[in-house]
This record gives structure tokens, sequence and C-alpha cells, in this order.
């Protein structure tokens, strides 16, 4: 040819055109769906696993209790995807088992083998909050000023009890009682895990007394600084001074903390930086994430659930563009905790990273 | 005349010169004489199409009244002033591009346009597809088997006395706008290939509330993103719709479960051994036959995908034919992999009656969207046109009608780039671009440009690019026209339109500098080169400047040797060794230093890049530059006679 150079570039460029012009099915492992898709899906097989017919969430990994978390997981997702039926019964068996506190908080313990089933009236404030977050999603989907008001309860209900101001600005507490100054050994403690970012982030402004946003802020101050020494946090945390592990608690990134980082790929805003911290730590042990001994500097072992895979996804598709794996896109429900980490990080993908599950959203 | 090898200087082409020479300055987007005299489907007047004393042929491309005075089989591409294109200045495809098509060369000239016995009815496809894709011949409207010589394959009444099919949950669910989807719950029969599918009217029976067969269905396959899809369309349909409770039904107790959930990650060899272990534990116990025939049907499945995969075509249909529930439209991917196991085993006619049972039976779109493409790498274009009026809707058949293409399209960009040599039949071109007619497709029209330069059929791939051009603004068409012009020696006009559209892609820009030097440094059989205006030149020198391109610099120097201007010259050798060092940039720093007699110069240039440029070697200190010393090596361009020792650098910095 004449003009080799120039004719073989566009014969290039033109073949790739080609190809991409065909009129061919999307790359999609499953073609005509939605990453939403995956979530309802799930959850239908979820619910069938871990719900009782009377509202009730099943811990399986705990001798078949309930707690108040796993209530508001449940109401939450039931609320996402748009299952009112379960919604309100889940909402009926909170209130009625587990709001028999006097103020609007959660016990947060059920125990079908005891008698009373509530032995601890303590309440466990990710428990309440996740409720929360839960009816003010219900309130948005369903138009129910009902449920916004009890929303609202629960949020001034907690900055009446579980707010509290520390050296670090106001924290919020893991229950009402325990866990204050004086209360421990190094009190305050807090657990970072239970500072669920994009429920506070969307619960802003719903109550005048909550303070959702400083929370926001302080929580990730906190992160920060732990980064800055021991990189991931641990489950418990003690504030008295700089922050530190917990003395009565294992100085463990554990299944607690495993939410932090879901947390904080879901949240809408700039979490890269402290996300890489546990990109980098996983990547030593094939992506997978681990329970991991602060104190020791060790891992301990890891945690291969496919709950904690699909986290780890999630945080390599916040930090990149890393696909949800395909081993992934099939729930295989084992036990009601990581099941549920699973569904919730569906969750996480389809509401910020539907391209990172499929090709067209 | 510097032409040798293209003999035909079509009538076409000359136009193109008068054109341009007519309007030298041509807006974007190619309007040359006619303004609105053309528009879509009205007929051209013949006198548009004369033009300097020319003779063209005229064919009006959208009426199909008058498609008995188009040559056969040749007729202009004409894409209307629509669309993208009607954002440029009205173009006057239909006039310009039916001069192109006047009886030169090929006969793969653009045949746009009606001009067989069925133009009517293409026209009325095309509308009621939207304007797009002529429907190519199409078999049987009853999709008979092409591949089967006696033909049997009358549409079947619903069978009767069949065998019980575990899969009548999945049903097309009932909202599927799809006409010729029945609601077959049969099974693709393997072993008797020559009845064709059930076609049952779609049933029209009355539903009171959601249909939640398809939605059981995926629930019991564990099929969880489907659940997902069939309840968010459910709930479109009944917004008030709950999802039942019962979905995952607790059949096969609590042990089950366990192995559902390996069912559902497909460790089908895991659930055989714990079946095994609880059966020894509990002879009493058995897993539900829900399990068993789904565990079945999943280790098919995997032998199925494993042999394919091996490409163990025949063992793919054995496996297929022992398992008749397997074929249905819920494991499309296995329908998928056996029908080319038949088409590997030259089973067409069984391949064909499985592809139409997929079309006639599936409701999903993509899917049959993605059947239609595979059978389109597959079957020959029989069975492709058979399989054409199995379309559910006008949205689809615009689709079947272009895929129909996929493998045309794959062999002539194979044509196209070199990879192959085998040119393609006048029956399969003349269909494709009476498609490109109805499709409009720029990328197609593109191909078949490239696909007629890479045969060197240099005016007709100007006319496929030009149209390409005049519906879409990639640049690519764009620089095939400009390419297919220089290949004709019309280098002023692919000069003229290189330098005003050179910045929308940096491919044109290059051209248009390889354009420009190659007239700069090419001689005719008289040893002239053909003279830059004074306009053109400075017009190069921005340019090139512009894009720091060391070739049109040596080009430019190159011309100022030639000029006597040896500190011009020196200054673009300079430059062209600055931005990159190159043979020719090089030996032109030489030739002016000895020129200049400046030895020291010379010796400097020789130590620092004969190495590197092996040319330089053969550069005599001592003597003065001679052409005899550098034409070594004849250009590659066996259109061009002599080259000028120069030349052969530069011939070899453009095919090297």
């Amino acid at each position: 040819m004449r003009q080799l150079l120039p004719s073989l570039m566009v014969a290039l460029a033109m073949l790739a055109a080609v190809q991409s012009s065909a009129a061919g099915p999307p790359v999609l492992a499953e073609p005509g769906v939605v990453a939403d898709d995956y979530v309802v899906g799930s959850w239908e097989l979820y619910r069938h696993r871990f719900l009782t017919k009377d509202g009730r969430v099943v811990d399986d990994d705990s001798g078949s209790v309930s707690h108040s978390e796993g209530q508001g997981y449940g109401m939450l997702i039931a609320a996402t995807v748009g299952d009112r039926d379960s919604f309100d019964r889940m909402l009926a068996w909170t209130e009625r088992e587990l709001f028999i506190r006097a103020d609007r908080l959660a016990a947060w313990r059920w125990d079908p083998a005891a008698s009373p089933h509530v032995l601890d009236k303590n309440n466990a404030t990710d428990g309440d909050l996740l409720i929360a977050w839960a009816l003010q999603r219900a309130s948005k989907r369903w138009d129910s000023e009902e449920y916004r008001q009890k929303s609202v309860a629960i949020l001034d209900a907690l900055a009446d009890t579980a707010i509290v101001d520390s050296p670090y600005g106001k924290v919020l507490l893991p229950g009402a009682e325990g866990f204050r100054e004086g209360e421990q050994p190094d009190g305050p403690v807090v657990n970072l895990s239970y500072w669920v970012f994009p429920a506070l982030q969307e619960l802003e402004g719903l109550s005048q007394k909550f303070p959702a946003e400083e929370l926001v802020r302080n929580g990730m101050s906190l992160l920060e600084m732990l980064d800055g020494s021991d990189g991931m946090p641990t489950d418990w945390t003690s504030l008295a001074g700089a922050p530190r592990p917990a003395r009565k608690f294992p100085a463990q990134f554990g299944y607690n903390a495993i939410r932090v980082p879901l947390y904080l790929a879901w949240f809408r805003g700039n979490t890269e930086r402290l996300l890489e911290t546990y990109r980098y730590s996983w990547a030593g042990n094939a992506n997978v994430p681990a329970v991991f001994d602060i104190a020791a500097g060790a891992q301990l072992h890891s945690l291969s659930d496919q709950g904690y895979l699909t986290i780890s996804d999630l945080v390599a598709c916040k930090l990149g563009s890393h696909a949800l794996a395909d081993q992934n896109r099939v729930f295989a429900p084992t036990t009601y905790y990581p099941s549920t980490l699973y569904i919730l990080s569906l969750i996480a993908f389809a509401e910020r990273y539907p391209k990172c599950v499929v090709s067209e959203s | 005349m510097r032409s040798q090898r293209i003999v035909i200087l079509s009538s076409s082409v000359a136009l193109g010169v008068t054109l341009a020479n007519a309007n030298p300055v041509q807006a974007p987007g190619w309007t040359p004489l006619i303004t609105d005299s053309v528009i879509a489907g009205e007929q051209l007047s013949p006198a548009t199409s004369q033009s300097g004393g020319l003779t063209t042929v005229g064919v009006p491309v959208w009426a199909p009244a008058v498609a008995d005075s188009a040559p056969a089989g040749i007729q202009a591409p004409s894409f209307p002033a629509s669309g993208e294109a009607q954002s440029a200045p009205a173009p006057s495809p239909a006039d310009d591009w039916n001069r192109m098509a006047d009886a030169v060369s090929t006969g793969y000239v653009p045949s746009f346009g009606p001009s067989s016995d069925n133009a009517a009815d293409v026209s009325t496809v095309a509308a009621a597809a939207g304007g797009a894709g002529a429907q190519p011949q199409a078999g049987d409207p009853n999709g008979a088997n092409p591949f089967v010589d006696q033909v049997v394959s009358q549409p079947a009444p619903a069978l009767s006395g069949s065998t019980a099919n575990p899969f009548q949950l999945q049903a097309a669910p009932e909202a599927q706008p799809s006409p010729p989807v029945s609601t077959s719950t049969q099974p693709f029969d393997l072993g008797s290939a020559e009845t064709a599918p059930a076609q049952t009217p779609a049933n029209a029976d009355a539903q009171q509330g959601p249909d939640l067969r398809a939605l059981r269905y995926y629930a019991s396959q564990r099929n969880l993103v489907r659940v997902g899809a069939e309840i968010r369309r459910l709930k479109a349909l009944y917004p008030t719709w709950q999802v039942p409770d019962d979905l995952f039904s607790p059949v096969g107790g609590v042990e089950e479960q366990v192995l559902w959930n390996l069912y559902a990650v497909g460790n089908y060899g895991e659930i055989r051994r714990r079946i095994a272990t609880m059966q020894a534990a509990n002879p009493q116990w058995r897993p539900s036959s829900d399990l068993l025939s789904k565990l079945g049907l999943g280790e098919t499945r995997g032998r199925i995908i494993a042999a394919s995969n091996a490409g163990s075509w025949s063992q793919v249909v054995s496996y297929a034919a022992t398992s008749k529930d397997l074929l249905v439209c819920a494991n499309m991917d296995s329908l998928w992999r056996v029908a080319e196991a038949l088409v590997k085993t030259s089973k067409l006619a069984e391949a064909f009656d499985l592809y139409r049972y997929i079309l006639s039976t599936c409701a999903d779109p993509h899917e049959r969207l993605a059947t239609f493409q595979k059978a389109s790498l597959l079957l020959p274009s029989k069975g492709m046109d058979a399989l054409l009026p199995f379309a559910a809707s006008v949205d689809e058949q615009t689709s079947f009608a272009s895929i129909r293409f996929d493998q045309l399209r794959g062999r002539m960009g194979a044509v196209a780039s070199g990879e192959e040599q085998a040119e393609i039949g006048e029956d399969e071109l003349t269909q494709f671009a009476r498609f490109i007619d109805g499709s409009k497709s720029a990328a197609d029209a593109t191909l078949f440009g490239w696909y007629l330069y890479r045969l060197e059929y240099f005016e007709d791939s100007a006319a496929w690019f030009k149209a390409a051009s005049q519906v879409s603004k990639d640049p690519k068409p764009l620089e095939g026209y400009i390419l297919s012009l220089r290949n004709l020696d019309q280098a002023d006009k692919a000069q003229e339109i290189a330098f005003k559209d050179r910045n929308k892609s940096p491919e044109i820009a290059k051209i248009y500098i390889e354009i420009v030097a190659e007239q700069l440094t090419e001689e005719d059989r008289d040893g002239k080169t053909k003279p830059l205006t004074a306009e053109q030149l400075k017009q190069y020198e921005e340019a090139v400047d512009d894009i720091e391109s060391p070739l049109g610099a040596q080009a430019i120097g190159w011309h100022y040797i030639d000029a006597k201007e040896l500190a011009t010259a020196q200054e673009w050798f300079d430059k062209s060794v600055k931005w990159e060092p190159t043979e020719g940039g090089v030996v032109g720093q030489a030739v002016v230093a000895a020129r200049y007699k400046r030895m020291a110069d010379l010796q400097r240039i020789k130590s620092t890049y004969q190495d590197e440029f092996p040319a330089l070697k053969n550069f005599k200190v001592w003597k003065a530059y001679s052409k005899a010393n550098y034409n070594k090596k004849s250009s590659k361009r066996t259109k061009k006679v002599a080259a000028k020792p120069k030349k052969s650098f530069l011939a070899k910095l453009f095919d090297s």
C-alpha cells in the first residue's frame, strides 16, 4: 500500500470500532439486570433464612437470639428494597419486645430461651441508630410522618443519653450505661463501628438535638488519629488520653470493626485515604479481610465469609474500579452476621457504585 | 502523468476535482455545489448530477418508484440530510454520491437505495423500522429450515402428550411485547429437529394479578438477581403487590438448605459428597427430587461447558441429547453451546432449529439479541435470512438486520487490515450496501470504505468515506476520504481538505504533513516537483511548526535546498533533528554542510549519527552531494516514477 503507516493505524482503529459497534449484548454477567436487583433478590432469600413471621431477625451465630442491631439492619434493608410488609412486622416486633425502656431506645438483646426474654435493659447505640435510619428511609419511601417522628424520637433520646463531650468533641457512646469515664477503667470508651457514617449523613438535620454532622467529623478524625499510629481501629477504643485500644476488650480489629470500612465506603465523601489502610492490610492476605491483633501486630485469622469478601470488593471498588467478584454475586447465606454484611455491601454497591456491579446502569 | 497504476480515472473522480475547484473553500460538512435541491425522499433531478460535462449516473436514491433507472446493482450511497448530518450545512448526498457511482471499476460502488424488485418492500420495512435496516431477502416467512431438504417445519400446534416439563413455571412473563414469542414451555427437542417447536399464540388468558411463575422459577433456581429483576418488573406493573413469603419453600428441611447453598455456588461435587455422607449416617434420609433433578441438570451443564471449552463438539451434542430438560430458555448458555456444537459437527439443520426455538420461545431481549448474534457468526447467511422473521418487535428487527452482517463485517475488517486476502462475494457486498443505505450507519460505511481502500478501489472507497463523514463527526472516515483522494492523485484536494480539517484528529494532521511532504519532494519523470503556492507553503510551515513534525521539516528543508536557499534549509533540518533525529533530517544537515563546504560540521554530523543512520557512512565528505549516493533504495511506491535521492529516506519513513 502506498501509505502503510497511516493506513495500518486507521485500519486498526477501524477494527476496534467495528467490534464496539456490533449491536451485541452489553457485557453483563446477567443481562437485563440493574444493581438493585442483586439486593432485592438476596433480601428475599435473607428474610426466608433469618426473619421469622412475626418480624424477628434471628442471629443464628449466637443461639438464635435477636438484638436491636439485627432489627435495625433488617428494617433498613426492607425499607431500602421496598418490602413494607416485612418492615412493618419488624417494627412491630421491635417496639413490642425491645422498646421497653423509659426512653425511646431499644433494649439491646432478646433471648428466646430466657425469661424474661430481655435480661439487660441497656441499649446498643448502633442498633438505635440503625433503627432510626431505617425509619427515616421508610418515612421517605412511603411518605410517612409517623415513621419520621419515630426516627426523630430515637435520635433525640440518643442525644440525651448516649452522646457526651470529650477531648475529641461530642462522641457517641456504645450504650447509655457502662462506657463513660468512671464506668470503664479507661473510659470513655467508644466503638467506632457503631458510628454508622452513611446513617449519620442521611440523618443530618432530622433532629434538633442530634449532632449528626459533628459525629461524622469527630469520628473521621478519630479514625485519622488511629490511622497515624496503628492503622486500623480496634473494635473498642479508649478516649481517656490519646485514642488507644480499650483495656477491658481484646485489642483487635475484629468482627465489630470490620464494619468501619463498609461504612466508610458507603459514605458519600472522600474516605479514600482512610480506606487505603484496609486495602493495604488485606492485600497481603489475597484481599481477604482478617481479624488482626493490633497489640501483637499479627493477623489472627481470615474473615473469608462472603459478607467480608464483599466488603473487600466494595473497598476496592471505591478505590478504583474493581468489579464485584463473580463468586460474590450469588448470595450463599451462611450465618446471620456475614449474611447481613453481604446485603449491606450490595446496597452500598447499588447506591454508590452500580458500575462495579453491572456495566450499564 | 504520475498515475500509473490507477488506470481508470473515473468521471466521479474528475467530478470531485470539479467540485473542489468550483468551491475551493468548502464549509465543514461537505457542501459542494448542491445546497437544498436534494432532500431526503426527494427525487434528484438528473440535471443536478451533471457537472463539467461529465457523464454521470444520477440515481435518485430515495425514490423507489424510479428504482429501475439504476444501473444493475450500482447505486450511490446517499445519506439523507437528517440527524447528525443536519447539524452541518445541508449536504447534497444523493447528488454527489450518485456521480461517484458511474460505471467505474469495482462494481462494489456503494449501492444505496432500492434497486431491486423488492425495493418497495424495503422502503416499507425501513419506514416501519424507523428508517433503519433494509430487510435482506428473507427466507420463508414461516421460518422454514433452509438446511432441511424437505421442508416439513410448519409451525406445529401445541404439542400434546409430551413428557411432563419440569420447567413449566418458566414462562414468558406476560408483559413481554413480543408477538412471535410463544409461551411454549416445551424444551428444545434435539432428537426430532425437523419438528418445529410449538408456536402457540401467546396465552391471552386474562390473569388476575401478577403471574408469579417466572418469579417462583427463578427462586427455585436460586437465581437471586433474576428474582430481584422479576420483582422489580412485577412491582412496576402492580405497585401495591408484595412478594409472597413462601418464595423459598422449606422443602427438604434444614439439612437440605446447606445443599442448596452449595447448589447456589455451583459446587455440585460437594453436594454429592454431602449427600453420600448424610445417607451413610441416616439411610432413611434422601434429598428432595427437586434438588436431585436440578443437581443432575447442573452437572450436565458443567459437562457441556467443559466439553465445549475443550472443543469436543460431538460430546457436547451427546450430553445435550441425553438431558432433554436442559434445553430450555432458562439455560441459555447451554443452548448457545449446544447450537455451536451442532454447527461444528455439521448439523446445520439442527442448529438452525435450535436457534429458531430460542427466538420463538425465549423472551429475554438481551438473550435473544445475543442468540441472533451468535447465530450470525456460525450459520451461513441463508440461515440468518430464515431467522430474521423471528424478530419480536420492530426494534428487534432493526437490530437483527444489523447483526446479520456481523460475520461479513468481521471478514471485511480482516481484509481491510490485511489479515486476509480473500475478496468477498458480490452478493453479500450488495446486500450489505443496501442495508447501510437503510441504516445510515457511519461505522458500516467507513468499514466499506476501508475494505475497498485496501483493495485499491480508491474512487469507491472515497464515496463510502464521504457518505460516512456526512452522517458522523468521527474523523476516521474523513481520514479515509483524504487518503483515497491522495491515491487518486488528487493531491491538491486531499491537501486542501487535510489542511482544513487537520485539527479534527492527529491522524489527519499527519496525513496532511505527509501529503505535502510528498509533493515537495517527489519528482515526476522530468525531474520536476509540483510547486506549492506561496500560500500553501506558508500554511504548511505553520502546521509543521505547530505539531513539530520532523518529517515535515525535512520536506521543507529539501524544498529550500532545491530553491538554493541553504540558510533556510538548514533552519528546517535543524528543527527536524531537534524534534527527533531521523535519517532524513540528519542527512539534510549533512547536505547543507557539504554545500557550504563546512567539512568540520559534516565530520561532526557523521561521527555523531553514522552508527544510528548507516546512510551517512556512504556520504562522501569530500564530494558534493550527489543523487547517486542515496538512490540505493527504491521506493515501495511503485506508482511514483523516479524518486529523488532524498525521497528514498522519506519513503522509508513513510513506509516503516
